[in-house]
């Protein structure tokens, strides 16, 4: 069952610190890793991800650089800084926080 | 939707961008479409199912670059409006004294007076349409910027601060209107905030932005 928008509004930003903790990543690749990982159940357009990852960059949780494909091509990668990680550990406290309590209120 | 391949829209796009970002943004969203691309053919899709495709799961270039915009736009600096403000008022005050002299009652104190309130109107004006539709990245180009908005409508069909120029320039025409009898102070303020009032509606907003972008896409592209 697709995830109302509503309720998934306020996560992306959560969640590609999440992906970015794995390991560096470009757009397109964090896009289509949210789909995997997630089983399609999130998706991410490309008008709320990049300015996402730019406001990120700007606030210096995550930083950009550029690297060369094999066919030639320049694209650019996203890692986290020192400051995303303090910001993801934060994340992932406040997520289990809220993850518990919405569960109680559920009954889920 | 537009004729033009994806690729071109987000180049024609992307001059929205304050200057320094454009290279970057531009090659950033191109390199995602590429790579959407490839995944696509790998999977079998026809060249026409794979653009149809790519255009369906980026979507509209306007708009992811218009989201951009507002990540890397500032808003008004302080240099932006001052310089706006300046330059308005020394035009504007030279406009009236032009005026004053050859084509209405020289040397009046109305007219002064007059002159005066509209060198101030047109500096808070200028500044006002400059903060709908200012990039402001580059604070050395800002002065001219401001300069340029309001000298120049013909920027109008350059991609840039969308939303300032016509509300911007509109009320220079005024100082050129023949001033007749009946046509008071009053009247004049109430005119030139329709004008303005009608402008801000009318050209602004994303519906003058969407056909500035479309008449210069045309002639740039």
């Amino acid at each position: 069952m697709p995830v109302e928008k509503d309720l998934a509004r306020g996560t992306t930003e959560t969640l590609l610190l999440g992906l970015l903790g794995r390991k560096a990543m470009y757009g397109y690749e964090m896009a289509r890793e949210i789909e995997v990982v997630t089983g399609k159940l999130l998706t991410l357009k490309e008008g709320t991800l990049y300015p996402i990852l730019h406001r990120l960059e700007q606030e210096g949780y995550v930083e950009a650089y550029w690297e060369e494909t094999a066919e030639g091509r320049n694209r650019r990668y996203y890692r986290l800084t020192q400051r995303g990680e303090a910001a993801l550990a934060k994340r992932r406290e406040q997520w289990r926080q809220l993850d518990g309590a919405v569960k109680e209120v559920l009954g889920a | 939707m537009s004729d033009l391949r994806i690729d071109d829209q987000v180049r024609a796009a992307i001059w929205r961008l304050p200057a320094r970002r454009r290279e970057q943004v531009g090659q950033e969203l191109l390199a995602h479409i590429a790579d959407l691309r490839l995944d696509l053919y790998s999977q079998g899709h026809d060249a026409d199912e794979v653009e149809r495709l790519v255009r369906d799961r980026f979507g509209e270039p306007e708009q992811v670059v218009g989201a951009l915009v507002r990540i890397h736009n500032g808003g008004l600096t302080w240099r932006v409006a001052l310089t706006g403000m300046l330059a308005a008022i020394v035009i504007s005050s030279l406009l009236w004294v032009v005026r004053s002299n050859w084509v209405s009652q020289p040397g009046t104190w109305y007219e002064f007076q007059r002159g005066i309130l509209y060198a101030i109107f047109y500096g808070l004006w200028t500044v006002g349409g400059l903060a709908l539709g200012q990039e402001t990245e580059r604070p050395r180009r800002d002065g001219v910027r401001a300069l340029c908005v309001f000298l120049l409508p013909g920027l109008f069909l350059v991609p840039g601060p969308k939303h300032a120029i016509v509300p911007v320039a509109l009320p220079w025409i005024f100082p050129f209107v023949p001033h007749t009898g009946g046509f008071g102070i009053v009247q004049e303020s109430l005119a030139v905030v329709s004008v303005f009032v009608v402008g801000v509606f009318f050209f602004s907003g994303f519906f003058m932005g969407r056909r500035l972008r479309t008449i210069s896409k045309r002639i740039f592209l």
